[in-house]
């Protein structure tokens, strides 16, 4: 099949995967979700009325898919049944946090991961090489919250360094100056966006390591080195380039992971995004919320992919002929 | 040191899984047993309670042996459900027609891609609670792609050797060839795959425990007791560092142990002369 | 190259490989490495840069920020208000600034005597006086009262606010406060009388404490049904001390000193509330001291207001009670009315070492409940009889109902059924969560059963109210007169006005002895039978008296508190002020 067709065909089922997953939220919840949040929040039976004639809860569960699909794609997902606010823009806020931390846990992952792996790729027989192998062995496969808790307990708790938890000073957003919210939102930011990139980073600097591996018995190497050209610039024109779009591969891979993974890294350090947010809308029953983020998470993933994909294809040259 | 790393994991490993088999006879105490609410609340570790207790007054040892009970037994069972559904797809994929393969594999892919906390996030909110069993069955259920895919590229490959061509120009039929010629090929990147499934299981579980949507309280699981002890990470740090070293050290000797079978299963993997 | 070892064999004509391994060239081979280099290098750049900002972060004061002139108090508060104007607000956080933007005729002082005037101080109302038969009271305003946009303070807007309270049309939830109250007259523009069906020993405390004054010339044309959505709910007039000046919702609510107010210009210009809901950065918002007072401080954040030196951890009465109440109505383990049975409800008490559960998830913060009262209410006789921890009475009673302990699974079963219940907490209350554990392992080894399930605190309110639970974790927060209370939680439902007895209890003796107390006038009277009348609660075991809470507010050394009264902390914020020193803050 052509390849820029399965793609588009692949992102388009993510984001109807996602859209049925918070219809289903929605709708299916035993014990009418809206009948429970309508009492919640005390409207009268008349507000009530009008909710099922706006959800459309009395025609088929056909059409009320339908009706739900063109709100969703639309961005209309209605309003949070506890706090009375625009589903959208709770969850903007919370959207953009998360991006906030992951994108910076995500560069921090890129920044140690590719230079760490490639390091260990080009020198897999030294000491510190095999030694840092087995770290990020154990950085990899441990549990996000774990290192959450050790990182706060030593870092905040025990030596007082950075602050326990939020993204801000709650005071200084509202009557600090911009300057000192900024260095306040960087000191929050440390500790929550280190934690994502060790894990990440860890899983890049494997990926590096066996792709520059790999590079390195390439024969093309050889003849870099044979016809005389010194280690670096082989490395750095030849055999890095090529390792470079696994990489991307195993990034693109992680994007489930940036949105629906940060919820623990969230949870631990009381960071505001969306998967707090989606957890606590659980919590409270708030189903409207919690199907929007649902939808919405199945957007910013199917996007990232698309991003990832076009990465990839300028990277390959042979992608490039291949779907031409 | 290189022989010694998979060697000691792999005692490690087992070692834990035995203690955890053996929980309710070694464990001194209950796992939800609270002693002394008064004067045992977050005591460091004693010769009595030889890793503490907790803020209920309950002995941590006793509560990782019966977390590591619950948290491998969830693992265990979500490990084989994505093992032999995985297989089967990505098996049954691979042997059958080109597109037939190639749409399953795309559906494979698609479900790699849906964020798997979400899945959890939906299952919680129709259900509530979680029981294990139904944790592990969604655990499974949440991790079968990634194997489907490591089947397929693998059948498909061992489809194209020389000696399962003969057999089937011998005349054999197709489920005996894939019993007889593929199947044992399988056995070896199979378990690799599944130790460090496990793993990574067993990591998602604790960290679904921790935010609450799995292994509900007064159940121990590791997860769990992390969650118990956020509120004392500056009095009473022990309390979360007895879980996360367990986990710690269950999920990297599991990982190491991956990582030797796998190196093992590549060295069998020399090519069989043609027939 | 000093060292470098190929793992690859390549051919020797190409370098010179030395087997020089020396630590120091190791360093130096990874420092060469054309990777690390072009990566470090802008790395470095970074690095330069993270450890300005890092250096300029630690110099900076935490504390050099718009609000520490000494004239903004900033509280970190958990929620945001509901409403403003006194007919409409219910939650903690809208009636604190209610009562700064708004007047009383008269307010209590601290010593919270709610019988006759004795404890009271004059407000809006500088004098006032008892018709000889009690059944009227006139009050002389003062001349020199203004609603904060200029208009001077009328009789007729006294009689206004009555009306809007009781007025259906608005459907103020403290309507019924008001019962018993027959009208408000006019008898001149500075005098307004307030007329009673019968005279009672709470009157004055009737209508001190519950009617806040509104302007009548700005809602008079307010519809009525849509008070909670007009101009003036957004941006209240008053007359009080502090004026209205921004209200973001879920963000933070201000309010500035009347600087002409006729009883004296407060000390604080501004007075900000920022709604931090999550509670650890609320502690640490106080603790680094960009907000001044956090009204609540618990468990590990207590701790460290008590070490911090820029701090002061304050105690201030408390009214609050947490009780584990009992669905009376509730058919459960085959039984009808399970709980209705007073056999079962006093095992149950017995079986509960609360002494020992108040000390595991209190500490010293808090002390075990003793009935349907907080001890800080006058006149209450704190050695009382209670039902005692005694789990042998407990096991013995269950044996003699038919509950018996299965001896394979250790499970109290009764006809093959296990004894069980649901017993419901509020996730918002992290001391009732440690409760609920602590109840379910100690019933546990008696052999019963008990289902924790924490709900969000909407959910919790809506299905207690709804008596769709089996037990429940409940924390009450009493008013100053002890009838009111009572009445609300305790007395029989009569007819559908359930009130706040989301037990369901009805005991005909004590709503006697609650009508008695009501006519009492006599101090030492009341204060007796309204002793009888927690004994017969006690006795009845109509709950499980779990804890009272003791009130700690973290507040910033540079700020003296005056006059934090049980029911209101915020009481007598306009004569805060500050003290003189200034305090280094310190980090969190």
């Amino acid at each position: 099949m052509n390849y820029l067709l399965r793609r588009l065909l692949h992102v388009l089922a993510v984001v109807a995967i996602s859209t049925s997953l918070g219809f289903v939220v929605l709708h299916l919840v035993p014990g009418d979700p809206l009948g429970l949040a309508t009492e919640q929040a005390g409207r009268s039976a008349a507000a009530r009325a009008q909710l099922q004639a706006q959800y459309g809860l009395d025609k088929p569960l056909v059409q009320q898919y339908a009706a739900f699909a063109k709100r969703a794609v639309t961005g209309n997902w209605g309003v949070s049944m506890v706090s009375g606010r625009p589903v959208g823009e709770a969850l903007r806020e919370g959207l953009v946090n998360t991006l906030k931390l992951s994108g910076t846990g995500l560069l921090l992952a890129v920044l140690l991961g590719v230079s760490i792996g490639a390091w260990q790729g080009w020198r897999p027989q030294s000491v510190i090489g095999r030694m840092l192998g087995t770290v990020l062995t154990g950085l990899y496969v441990i549990p996000e919250f774990v290192v959450a808790i050790t990182l706060i307990t030593i870092f905040s708790y025990h030596l007082s360094v950075f602050p326990i938890g939020g993204a801000m000073d709650p005071v200084l957003s509202v009557v600090g100056s911009k300057s000192q919210q900024t260095r306040d939102q960087l000191w929050h930011l440390v500790l929550p966006a280190v934690t994502l990139g060790i894990g990440w980073g860890a899983a890049i600097a494997r990926q590096q390591r066996t792709a520059v591996l790999d590079t390195r018995q390439e024969d093309f190497v050889r003849t870099a080195r044979a016809k005389g050209v010194s280690a670096n610039n082989v490395f750095f024109r030849h055999a890095f380039p090529v390792a470079l779009p696994p990489v991307v591969t195993v990034i693109g891979l992680m994007l489930p992971v940036l949105v629906g993974g940060a919820v623990v890294v969230e949870t631990v350090f009381a960071w505001p995004g969306l998967g707090s947010l989606l957890l606590k809308a659980i919590g409270a029953r708030d189903y409207p919320l919690v199907s929007g983020a649902i939808v919405l998470t199945g957007f910013v993933v199917a996007s990232g992919s698309v991003l990832t994909d076009v990465v990839l294809f300028a990277l390959n040259p042979r992608l490039r002929a291949h779907a031409q | 040191m290189r022989n010694n790393m998979p060697r000691f994991s792999t005692i490690v490993f087992g070692a834990i899984v035995l203690l955890a088999i053996l929980a309710p006879l070694v464990a001194p105490f209950g796992p939800a047993q609270q002693l002394d609410i008064v004067a045992l609340k977050n005591r460091a570790p004693s010769v009595t309670h030889l890793l503490g207790t907790d803020a209920y007054s309950r002995d941590l040892l006793s509560r990782a042996l019966f977390g590591a009970r619950t948290s491998l037994f969830v693992a265990f069972a979500a490990t084989t459900i994505a093992t032999v559904v995985g297989t089967l797809w990505g098996g049954l994929a691979a042997t059958a027609a080109n597109r037939l393969g190639d749409g399953m594999m795309l559906i494979v892919d698609v479900l790699r891609s849906v964020p798997r906390m979400l899945l959890f996030l939906v299952a919680v909110a129709l259900a509530g609670a979680l029981s294990p069993v139904w944790l592990a069955a969604l655990l499974g259920i949440s991790a079968w792609p990634a194997i489907s895919r490591m089947a397929f590229v693998l059948v498909r490959d061992l489809q194209s050797r020389s000696f399962v061509e003969a057999a089937h120009a011998a005349g054999s039929a197709p489920g005996r060839v894939f019993l007889r010629h593929i199947a044992p090929h399988l056995t070896g990147p199979l378990t690799a795959a599944g130790t460090l499934l496990l793993a990574d299981i067993l990591a998602l579980e604790s960290g679904l425990s921790f935010l609450g949507l799995g292994i509900k309280p007064p159940g121990a699981s590791w997860g769990n007791m992390v969650q118990d002890a956020l509120p004392y990470l500056g009095s009473a740090w022990w309390t979360a560092a007895v879980p996360c070293a367990c986990l710690l050290v269950t999920v990297f000797s599991a990982s190491a142990l991956a990582d030797q079978l796998q190196k093992m299963t590549r060295r069998d993997e020399t090519p069989v002369p043609g027939l | 190259m000093c060292c470098r070892s190929t793992g690859v064999r390549a051919p020797p004509t190409l370098e010179r490989v030395t087997r020089h391994k020396s630590r120091r060239c190791i360093v130096r081979g990874l420092c060469s490495l054309p990777a690390i280099q072009t990566i470090m290098f802008p790395l470095q750049r970074c690095g330069l840069a993270l450890l300005v900002i890092l250096q300029a972060c630690g110099d900076a004061a935490p504390n050099s920020s718009a609000n520490t002139s000494a004239t903004v108090l900033t509280i970190a508060t958990p929620a945001d208000a509901d409403a403003l104007v006194p007919q409409l607000v219910q939650s903690t956080q809208g009636k604190q600034a209610a009562d700064l933007l708004f007047d009383h005729l008269a307010r209590p002082t601290n010593t919270l005597e709610t019988v006759g005037d004795a404890g009271f101080k004059p407000e809006l109302a500088q004098r006032w006086q008892w018709a000889p038969d009690s059944l009227s009271i006139a009050f002389a305003l003062n001349p020199s009262a203004q609603w904060h946009d200029g208009h001077p303070v009328r009789a007729k807007d006294v009689q206004f606010s009555f009306a809007l309270y009781i007025d259906p049309a608005v459907a103020s939830p403290h309507a019924s406060n008001f019962a018993g109250i027959d009208s408000v007259t006019v008898r001149d523009s500075l005098t307004v009388v307030v007329w009673w069906n019968q005279r009672s020993p709470e009157q004055f405390f009737q209508i001190a404490f519950n009617l806040a004054i509104v302007p009548e010339h700005l809602l008079a044309n307010v519809p009525r049904t849509t008070l909670a959505q007009s101009e003036y709910a957004q941006k209240p007039v008053g007359s009080g001390r502090y004026r209205f000046e921004q209200w973001t919702r879920e963000q933070q609510l201000i309010v500035t000193a009347d600087t002409g107010n006729y009883r004296g210009r407060p000390n604080f210009a501004r007075v900000v509330w920022v709604v931090t809901s999550d509670p650890i950065a609320a502690s640490l918002s106080v603790l680094s001291g960009q907000a001044d007072v956090l009204e609540s401080v618990r468990g590990d954040a207590f701790v460290k207001a008590r070490q911090s030196p820029s701090l002061r951890t304050v105690e201030y009465g408390s009214l609050d009670y947490a009780y584990m109440l009992f669905n009376f109505d509730r058919t459960l383990n085959g039984t009808r009315r399970f709980f209705g049975d007073h056999a079962v409800r006093t095992a149950l008490t017995a079986a509960l070492d609360r002494k020992a559960m108040v000390r595991n998830a209190l500490d010293s913060l808090g002390a075990v409940a003793l009935g349907p009262f907080a001890r800080s209410v006058t006149g209450v006789d704190t050695a009382m009889k209670q039902i005692g921890y005694d789990v042998a009475m407990a096991a013995h009673v269950f044996d003699s109902l038919g509950w018996t302990v299965d001896a394979k699974d250790k499970l109290r079963k009764k006809n093959g059924k296990a004894l069980r219940f649901e017993l419901l907490v509020p996730a918002s209350s992290a001391t009732r969560q440690k409760f609920g554990v602590l109840i379910q392992a100690q019933l546990a080894s008696l052999g019963i059963t008990v289902d924790v399930t924490p709900l969000e605190p909407g959910l919790f309110a809506a299905r207690l109210e709804k008596g769709e639970f089996d037990a429940a974790l409940n924390m009450w927060r009493s008013d100053p007169s002890p009838m009111v209370s009572l009445r609300q939680v305790w007395a029989s439902p009569r007819g559908r006005e359930m009130g706040a007895n989301y037990a369901r209890y009805a005991n005909a003796q004590f709503d006697a002895v609650l009508d008695s107390a009501s006519t009492a006038f006599n101090a030492q009277q009341r204060r007796r039978l309204y002793q009888r009348a927690y004994q017969l609660i006690v006795d009845d075991a109509a709950a499980v008296w779990l804890y009272e809470p003791r009130n700690f507010a973290a507040i910033n050394a540079r700020v003296s508190p005056v006059g934090m009264r049980a029911d209101a902390w915020w009481a007598e914020l306009p004569d805060w002020s500050v003290t003189s020193a200034r305090v280094a803050t310190t980090k969190p």
